[in-house]
């Protein structure tokens, strides 16, 4: 059997870059190396700790990071700002003529979301996570998490905002900056 | 229509140097901490579900509770196992002509960090938190809540609040005074914190904005402390 070392390095090079597309999306490119740099810190110190598979206990930790991160530099995001880091990490399927939502227009829906709208439907999404890790990483029951998901990809396929909806599509959760 | 499965980012593979470079520092940290080793986790014993989840304050203070919707909060802002955790005070803002209650805990995590959890039981949404973890006095410092608002309706306000325990001893009040405002809070008997909001502040402060003043039950001001935001 392998050294903690040597299975640590496996861990890193199969998962480290999932992480790091988490943390793009939350805080761009350049500073998701900290974060990805400090959740597997976390992780190498807290090895015999590790479920398995360890993927959602990753990305929880690389929330707590980020989210101390953010709460230290008391910084909100504006719409477009949301915009611009999921714009740097999403793919580029290509445009068709009839497409009812063009790739600008799905991001800015996606953008739109309150955060833990948008992250249920990303860590599912985008992450690969089952509903029950993506439950766990984000500290809530399953149930609670289908239903934020269903709520989340109802609110995506709404009208945009200024159309005259007079349903609230979503709510944003309160949040200190 | 794009689906955001469509939209699905590349995984791209680590820049090779950088991940080097990486592993190398994580291997030269400290070695992996045996759970064996490990404090046991912290006791939660949470309050009864029937006597309302979120009267919790001066009821599980005093019968020396912590609610488990606070530590389940401190847990998911900190990085590592927060610990002494109790609550701080609690404060009232007015906003939208109604009546915000929020209630402040705090604990201190592994990393020698504060961690204040702010819970407003009863938001526009149900239950709603803030909060976060940080190398900041804890004898005033302050923070601001954004109430919830609906997507395409204009976000409200947000509220900046001060709280904070005081150190120096005999202190029984504070008061926050700034340009044109000044407000006073009672330090609470049974938590030895205070809690105050500010609405005059809004949302271009910078730079130094207030000064508290511990005062003690005398009426003289004992102590200070200057806030600024950046």
């Amino acid at each position: 059997m392998s050294n903690p070392q040597e299975q640590f390095t496996e861990l890193w090079h199969a998962e480290a870059p999932r992480v790091q597309a988490f943390a793009s999306r939350h805080v761009g490119a350049e500073a998701a190396h900290d974060v990805v740099a400090e959740t597997f810190l976390v992780a190498w110190r807290r090895w015999d700790d590790l479920p398995t598979p360890p993927i959602g206990w990753l990305l929880v930790t690389a929330r707590k990071v980020i989210q101390n991160r953010a709460r230290t530099s008391r910084r909100n995001r504006a719409l477009e700002d949301r915009i611009a880091l999921l714009d740097g990490v999403a793919a580029y399927a290509a445009d068709s003529a009839d497409a009812a939502l063009t790739r600008r227009e799905a991001l800015e829906r996606l953008a739109r979301l309150d955060e833990q709208h948008r992250e249920a439907l990303l860590l599912v999404s985008w992450d690969g996570l089952t509903n029950d890790q993506a439950a766990t990483v984000l500290g809530i029951k399953p149930a609670t998490f289908r239903r934020r998901l269903s709520r989340a990809r109802a609110a995506l396929l709404a009208p945009p905002p200024d159309a005259t909806d007079p349903q609230p599509r979503l709510v944003s959760v309160q949040e200190l900056s | 229509m794009k689906t955001v499965e469509d939209l699905r980012p590349e995984i791209r593979p680590l820049d090779a140097a950088w991940s080097a470079t990486t592993l190398e520092g994580i291997f030269a940290s400290e070695p992996p901490v045996s759970s064996k080793a490990r404090r046991p986790r912290r006791l939660v014993l949470v309050g009864s579900m029937v006597g309302g989840l979120f009267a919790v304050g001066g009821v599980a203070y005093a019968a020396g509770l912590v609610p488990g919707i606070i530590t389940n909060e401190l847990d998911w802002i900190s990085s590592s196992e927060v610990s002494d955790v109790h609550e701080v005070a609690s404060f009232t803002a007015e906003a939208n002509g109604r009546t915000r209650s929020f209630e402040i805990w705090r604990g201190t995590n592994a990393d020698g960090l504060s961690c204040t959890a702010v819970l407003e039981a009863k938001g526009n949404f149900g239950p709603e938190f803030g909060g976060y973890c940080g190398d900041y006095p804890t004898d005033a410092w302050f923070d601001r809540a954004t109430e919830s608002y609906k997507i395409g309706d204009t976000p409200p306000p947000a509220t900046y609040f001060v709280y904070g325990e005081p150190t120096l001893p005999g202190v029984s009040s504070v008061r926050v005074v700034g340009d044109g405002f000044t407000h006073r809070a009672t330090v609470d008997r049974a938590t030895g914190g205070f809690a105050v909001a500010v609405p005059e502040l809004g949302p271009s402060v910078s730079g130094h904005f207030a000064t508290v003043e511990f005062i003690d039950a005398a009426g003289t001001v004992v102590g200070t402390r200057e806030l600024s935001e950046k």
